[in-house]
């Protein structure tokens, strides 16, 4: 056995590392190893060539087993420009796998890499060629692409030579493809094409293959000549034995060459295309299954290109039902690999509709394929159900992946969820087939099925009258039977409390459903379970039980701990047998047709367009009912300003549908229960709780949106006939923000009418933000209503609001926060104000991020900072990035904003200047205290790219932190 | 929501990284990186042909590990997973006794092309150590590398004709030796590119 480099000194050394008992062990072999060689290349004792491969394979070596070599490069460097050729052969190795991040020694090669190039001995030439194209730096493909496309075209180039550089010019050429221009290079193509040798064409078909990848524009004098290598591999003709493969010709080459032909979008030239037609065809009709796995693979390699091809060439649909039959035969195979590849090509070929009965027909023997034991395969079988799903086989398909999902892996659960939702939204046949289907697909996976998902059903349900008993009898059964998932429960409770009267007699049964689950509801769910009972209670008022219960537990949620909890049970409390119960318990008003949430979040997947659903155009438009179209400033008066305050205006911008809802769905229009409420003045002090009940649940969000334009100017034609628009003055929103991210004082907002400014403090957990609002402008600004609609992560209390602001007059408006977690959700400020006459609203976001409650540590030792360090392995609590800037990097501003962020500079603890330690103390009342860890390394060289690395024990904190930091560097 | 979070990657990372002003496309095939591990997750050759950091390379081959480790022998040799490299590519590997050869490549690359390179780069080896197996390649890092070089080039296939790679292993090997010789011989030819100072 013959070893190339045959180094005692090696093998001893990995022998003693694979002798190595433990991890420890090993590093500390390596580090000794490390300093060894570091010693080895400093002393001035010469090494002998023999040392210096050495020592340079023993990093190699260490290399491989996964540990940061961070020398050795000079020595690399100059290995290479060694005149011996085991020295350069090494030197290369080296090079391309130490120097990748390098740039300095890359440019120190290039000079040697030429030499190379123009070298007379192919070895040199190969070498170089290698490496440029292992390393593929940009660099190179400026210094060096002239004498690589030489090397390629030039005719004294050998073979060995030339197919290298083939593949060194695709690499330089996907750096910059400027290298070559389409009119001279499409013809060097053609006569690469012609070459015999089949290394020289399979190198070349790949150069092709990248550079039409790219744009095949000019490029389409080679079809012929890539049909004619075609031709040659598939009827083997003139292929030398060597490149045969278990007897079949070059199946690479063969595969490449029909690759290369589908970047081309039509054949033109008939004679080309009739000669390419008969090889596909001939193809797919002797595919024969070869007992030996190795040419049955390379057979079916190219049978799948050949098919994949004949599709995207359009061939006619009789050869393409040929081909789905030889897939079917594939998908029933019981080698794992062609069964794998079949489903995947008939997913392919799903995309031709004509082809979508014959693949229909494998029906059966695809739905097997969900229970095939192996995951990949699993995943292609239902790629492929979902896209050969439609009207005629929806029922089938979706009740397969419905019972499917009681088996199916975790890790494929929430896409099947997500396609089960998806294709019962698409193709459904009738409005309570999705509606059954939705709920049991909540009740089998409810982990995985998004809010929006039931939102959807509630809003359908809402808006036809035919499916609420049908609805609320399902949930019934589905409680009954058992299930407690929460976001059943939270459908349950809504659709029962909505429709539960519409089931003659069950109230109590009901009752006593939800009753049992609220104990251990989360309290979004507990919220409303509580509304449903507050509608029960309502509805069923001479059930004595009922009623007395419910009442109890309103008396017990009254002094929970939750505030919106606490507040909601002590509201309902107060209205449970006034008279204007009856309306505020009324049942809700149909939604206004919208686009589906869950449409738009799938919008990327789903191809053809969505097909509305028959019958949910019935909504309600948004003019007819004159309540809603109230203007903010009525309810203003109608509430009083200090309730105002609390309750925040129901416009929730859209987006707010990713937010938890913490509201109850059916008070989500307090315009439309103030409606109600107007009717009779003296009702209005009597329900003085009444409107805070509905309000600050509304503040929390309207899971079902569409009501968020009526607040802003009244109606859509006025507000854009509107005189009154803001307009931003002396910069953006976006920076006012990003700038007090890292500073507790500064600008927020400002347009001709209103200035806000904001100054904070933060101690621990809590913070008090007061808010300057200032009129700019020459008339008063009126009905001043500020609000935070609740995040779970943060709690805010916003104090008084005047009601008015006088021209040129400021107001403070202090805010207390609490951090209960760190969260990536920022709290919202809206701000609604009426000047001359129109209302104005804005939606702002409050500079509550996770490192506002960020503390500095004022002394660290460095033992205990490192103990922390690394008792944080690695991603997501530790993260580590690479950056490059465009200017140096000022250590002391950097010095700066660290600080400014909360952090404090452990100084000394790293002695590089050119480094930055630090830490801070994150605080909030769910977790208490945790500490944030910094270190920033400044390349010493050129300042220019830094590494930033952020741990701490929360994975959250540890990116927002990270994210923050990197976007003020 | 599942949008491919690459593991290796951030999506701005990539981009920053965008070759030069052109993003290569989803039909690019190139093959991302040739992997050998042993059964216990040990590296034993490793090829990567994008520029990483140790990090990233580390993180590739334990996820990578992971994929392939934990999947019977009778199940097929694919695995879809877009963590790696993102969405396009997918984990084509073979296990043979007590190696796995891995290779993640873009979906653009023939799966059963990059199966049979495997089986051939494993022939290959097997006819030139004579029987193959792990500590053959432990020992012999260099020559289990040149050998892959003359097979994958810059992420892409160079040569699939087994005679013609260990052919041009050995004219390599051969010119090594024979130079070394004569180096030896003459001191006038000794290496004088660098002072001994670099040493």
């Amino acid at each position: 056995m013959s070893t190339s480099g045959g180094y005692r000194g090696l093998q001893n050394f990995i022998n003693e590392i694979r002798q190595c008992q433990s991890k420890e062990q090993e590093r500390a072999r390596i580090d000794k190893e490390l300093a060894n060689i570091r010693t080895k290349f400093k002393s001035d004792r010469g090494l002998s060539s023999y040392e210096k491969k050495k020592y340079i394979w023993k990093l190699l070596y260490i290399y491989v087993l996964g540990y940061d070599v961070e020398f050795g490069h000079m020595e690399a460097v100059a290995l290479i420009s060694s005149t011996k050729f085991s020295e350069k052969q090494v030197g290369y190795i080296a090079a391309s796998v130490l120097l990748h991040e390098n740039l300095e020694f890359v440019r120190l090669v290039i000079n040697t890499m030429q030499k190379d190039l123009l070298s007379r001995d192919e070895n040199y030439q190969c070498m170089a060629l290698t490496a440029i194209a292992n390393m593929g730096g940009r660099e190179f493909a400026e210094a060096l692409s002239g004498e690589v496309l030489k090397l390629l075209t030039s005719s004294s180039t050998r073979t060995v030579v030339r197919k290298k550089a083939a593949l060194c010019v695709l690499r330089l050429f996907r750096r910059n493809p400027d290298i070559v221009s389409v009119d001279t290079f499409a013809l060097k193509l053609c006569n690469l094409l012609q070459e015999r040798d089949l290394g020289v064409l399979l190198s070349s078909m790949s150069l092709l293959c990248g550079v039409v990848s790219h744009d095949p524009q000019g490029y389409e004098v080679v079809i012929p000549k890539v049909v004619g290598v075609l031709e040659r591999v598939a009827k083997g003709i003139d292929i030398p034995q060597d490149y045969t493969y278990y007897g079949i010709p070059s199946p690479w080459l063969h595969v490449k060459a029909l690759r290369a032909l589908h970047y081309f979008p039509v054949i033109e030239n008939d004679t080309v295309w009739t000669k390419l037609q008969e090889i596909l065809r001939r193809t797919i009709s002797s595919a024969p299954i070869d007992k030996n796995t190795n040419k049955n693979n390379a057979l079916h390699a190219i049978l799948f290109e050949s098919i994949s091809l004949m599709m995207h060439l359009n061939m006619d649909s009789e050869v393409l039902a040929q081909c789905v039959t030889l897939l079917g035969k594939f998908v029933s195979i019981k080698e794992p690999n062609i069964r794998y590849l079949g489903l995947e090509n008939m997913s392919r070929l799903s995309l031709v509709p004509e082809m979508m009965s014959t693949i229909k027909s494998h029906q059966e023997q695809i739905v097997l394929s969900l229970h095939d034991p192996d995951i990949s395969i699993r995943r292609r079988a239902l790629d492929l159900l979902y896209r050969m799903c439609d009207r005629d086989n929806s029922h089938e398909v979706v009740d397969q992946l419905l019972s499917y999902l009681t088996t199916a892996d975790f890790a494929i659960r929430e896409e099947l969820a997500l396609k089960i939702a998806i294709l019962s939204e698409r193709f459904a046949s009738s409005l309570k087939w999705y509606i059954d289907v939705i709920i049991s697909l909540i009740d089998k996976a409810g982990d995985h099925v998004s809010d929006e998902v039931w939102y959807r059903v509630v809003q359908i349900v809402t808006n036809n009258e035919s499916l609420q008993s049908h609805a609320a009898a399902n949930v019934l059964r589905k409680l009954q039977d058992g299930s407690s998932h929460e976001t059943m429960l939270k459908l349950s409770a809504y659709i029962l409390g909505e429709f539960g009267q519409l089931l003659q007699g069950s109230g109590r049964d009901i009752f006593y459903l939800l009753k049992d689950r609220l104990g251990s509801a989360t309290v979004l769910t507990k919220g409303l379970i509580l509304s449903a009972f507050a509608k029960i209670a309502t509805r069923n008022p001479d059930d004595a039980e009922v009623t007395q219960s419910v009442a109890e537990i309103f008396r017990r949620y009254g002094s929970t701990p939750d505030a919106e909890l606490q507040q909601r049970a002590v509201e309902y409390a107060a209205l449970a047998g006034k008279k204007e119960a009856g309306t505020v318990m009324a049942a809700m008003p149909k939604f206004p047709e919208r686009e589906s949430a869950l449409l738009k979040l799938i919008a990327a997947e789903t191809e053809g367009s969505a097909l509305p659903l028959a019958g949910a155009g019935r909504g309600r438009p948004n003019t007819d009912a004159s309540a809603d179209a109230l203007p903010p400033t009525q309810s203003g008066d109608l509430l009083g300003l200090d309730d105002a305050i609390e309750a925040p205006p129901a416009a929730i911008p859209v987006d707010a549908l990713t937010l938890p809802s913490a509201g109850q769905a059916q008070s989500s229009d307090p315009l439309d229960l103030l409606g109600g409420l107007t009717v009779s003045e003296s009702a209005a002090p009597a329900a003085a709780p009444a409107p805070s009940a509905a309000a600050p649940s509304a503040a929390g969000a309207d899971p079902f949106g569409g009501f968020s334009d009526l607040i802003v100017g009244g109606s859509g034609e006025e507000a854009s006939g509107s005189k009154v628009q803001p307009q931003l003055m002396g910069g953006t929103v976006e920076d006012w923000y990003a700038k007090l991210c890292v500073a507790n004082k500064g600008i927020l907002y400002q347009d001709q009418f209103l200035q806000i400014g904001i100054k904070a403090e933060f101690q621990k957990s809590q913070g008090r933000v007061m808010l300057f609002l200032g009129n700019k402008h020459t008339g008063d600004l009126t009905n001043v209503v500020v609000a935070v609609p609740p995040v779970p992560a943060y709690r805010v209390q916003v104090g008084a609001v005047p009601n008015a602001i006088a021209t040129q007059a400021q107001v403070q408006v202090p805010v207390a926060v609490s951090c209960v977690e760190a969260s990536l959700d920022v709290p919202k400020l809206q701000v609604v104000y009426t000047v001359e006459g129109e209302a104005v609203k804005l939606n702002l976001q409050l500079p509550l991020i996770p490192t506002k409650f960020l503390a500095p540590v004022a002394s660290v030792d460095g033992n205990s900072f490192f103990s922390m360090w690394k008792s944080i392995p690695g991603p997501p609590k530790k993260l580590q990035q690479i950056v490059q800037c465009e200017e140096q990097v000022d250590m002391g501003r950097l010095q700066g904003m660290i600080g400014s962020v909360g952090f404090a500079v452990a100084q000394g603890l790293d002695p590089s200047p050119n480094n930055i330690v630090a830490i801070g103390t994150f605080s909030c009342e769910s977790a208490g205290e945790a500490a944030v860890m910094l270190r920033l390394e400044v390349d010493p060289r050129s300042l220019k790219q830094y590494r930033i690395t952020v741990a701490s024990t929360n994975a959250l904190l540890t990116s927002s932190t990270k994210d923050l930091l990197l976007k003020n560097i | 929501r599942r949008a491919g979070r690459s593991l290796v990657l951030g999506k701005e990372e990539a981009k920053e990284r965008g070759e030069g002003g052109f993003v290569p496309s989803g039909a690019v095939a190139m093959i991302r990186c040739f992997l050998v591990i042993n059964n216990f997750g040990k590296p034993r050759l490793i090829k990567f042909y994008e520029r990483l950091t140790n990090e990233q390379r580390q993180r590739t081959i334990e996820h990578a590990f992971r994929l392939v480790s934990k999947r019977l022998d009778d199940l097929c040799n694919f695995v879809e997973d877009g963590s790696l490299f993102g969405d396009d590519t997918h984990v084509i590997y073979r296990h043979f006794a007590t190696l796995y050869f891995i290779v993640v490549c873009d979906k653009a690359e023939s799966e059963l092309g990059i199966l049979d390179l495997i089986q051939v780069y494993v022939e290959t080896l097997d006819k030139s150590f004579e029987n193959v197996c792990e500590l053959d390649i432990i020992f012999n890092q260099q020559k289990a590398g040149l050998i892959l070089d003359q097979m994958i080039t810059g992420g892409l296939v160079l040569e699939t004709n087994s005679q013609e790679i260990e052919k041009r292993y050995k004219e390599l090997e051969k010119s090594m030796k024979q130079q070394d010789r004569e180096a030896s011989n003459s001191p006038a030819n000794m290496y004088k590119g660098a002072s001994p100072r670099t040493f």
